[in-house]
């Protein structure tokens, strides 16, 4: 009879039980979730899931089935999803699609629907000296700070192709921040500049960045919360009240590396261009 | 010349500035509208105490510009925070 392990992650204001009796399945969960693990005495109400391998399929269960995957790339991304839905929906801050990473505490967002390629030019970033803070949302605290979600990064294989990191099969798998040359921001850490991607193929005149006006992070970033929809008003309060200390830009691009390297002249404290604003 | 007073804003409504803009939270549609300089300008005098006329006078003199000239750019302002639902129907002073 196999041992059971069990590690406990703790993901924005959430805390989640994992149960797998698998050894493979418990080295993975702890490489790629290790920047969120938590000592059980910690937790305090947890939400429980469950790997388990069963004729060669692992199946994620949370109270109940919720897929099964026949490796275990493909599971730890299957509960990854589950989390990663849980947390942002229960999160008491305001959550906003973006990617967010940092220099000196201060933090530039990357703010883009899904599919636009906030997790690349996160990644891509990362390589250029960046510190990590999440590929998946901006989270604003009620106090204006910025909390950190260093889930691992969710890549497709045009991704990780792009970023260098070992392609693997399948199309999205989980990679840490240290896969790809990263490190985890310290915090505190209060947002600095947020950028509106869009994606295009490049044409010659692109990386292309262009400042908005300030109030423009209001509905932008509005339009992408996971959960303002929940206290309106409240978030409007909570963005207008970040929002005068910020920037805003707009940045069109094709090429990941070329916008990394531009935001990373730009913006990044230890380059001579553009000083970033504080907080 | 249009004597009905404008405003005050509709209960609920939640406007906030930022460098000069005036975003506006409307509590029925629960979405939010941004507004440019100009639309500011006019959102801040739509809070019942002037009528279009006056509104007008005061922004022409402002920019710089005559009555005329803006009237109708002002007007269609009114009009549309009025079906956004951000701003009650004219009613009589």
């Amino acid at each position: 009879m196999p041992r059971s392990s069990v590690l406990h992650i703790r993901a924005l204001d959430s805390v989640f039980r994992l149960k797998t009796h698998d050894e493979r399945m418990q080295e993975e969960l702890q490489r790629l979730w290790r920047h969120c693990l938590v000592a059980p005495c910690e937790v305090g109400e947890a939400l429980r899931f469950s790997v388990g391998l069963a004729d060669g399929v692992w199946t994620v269960r949370g109270q109940q089935p919720l897929g099964a995957a026949h490796d275990v790339a493909s599971a730890v991304l299957m509960l990854a999803t589950h989390i990663n839905a849980v947390a942002v929906r229960q999160c008491l801050g305001l959550a906003m699609h973006a990617g967010s990473i940092a220099s000196g505490g201060a933090v530039l967002a990357l703010a883009a629907d899904s599919g636009v390629g906030k997790s690349t030019l996160t990644g891509a970033c990362l390589a250029r000296g960046w510190e990590y803070v999440s590929d998946e949302a901006l989270v604003l605290g009620r106090d204006g700070v910025v909390v950190p979600y260093v889930k691992p990064l969710t890549l497709s294989a045009a991704s990780r192709a792009v970023l260098g990191v070992s392609p693997g099969d399948g199309d999205e798998r989980l990679v840490s921040v240290e896969d790809l040359g990263g490190r985890v921001a310290s915090t505190p850490l209060h947002l600095s500049e947020v950028v509106f991607l869009s994606r295009q193929q490049s044409d010659g005149n692109d990386p292309h960045l262009v400042p908005l006006h300030t109030s423009e992070v209001l509905t932008g970033l509005l339009a992408l919360s996971f959960n303002a929809y929940q206290r309106p008003l409240e978030g409007v309060e909570l963005l207008a009240d970040v929002a005068v200390r910020c920037r805003v830009w707009s940045l069109r691009y094709g090429d990941a590396h070329s916008a990394a390297r531009l935001l990373t002249e730009r913006f990044h404290a230890g380059q001579d261009a553009a000083p970033l604003s504080s907080g | 010349m249009d004597r009905h007073v404008i405003g005050p804003p509709v209960v609920g409504a939640r406007a906030v500035e930022i460098d000069g803009r005036i975003s506006v939270y409307s509590p029925s549609t629960q979405d939010l509208v941004s507004l440019n300089e100009t639309a500011s300008d006019v959102w801040r005098l739509c809070d019942g105490e002037h009528p279009l006329e006056q509104i007008v006078e005061l922004l022409a003199s402002s920019y710089g510009g005559t009555a005329e000239s803006i009237v109708e750019q002002v007007a269609g302002t009114v009009e549309d925070l009025v079906s956004l639902g951000l701003l009650p129907g004219p009613r009589e002073d």
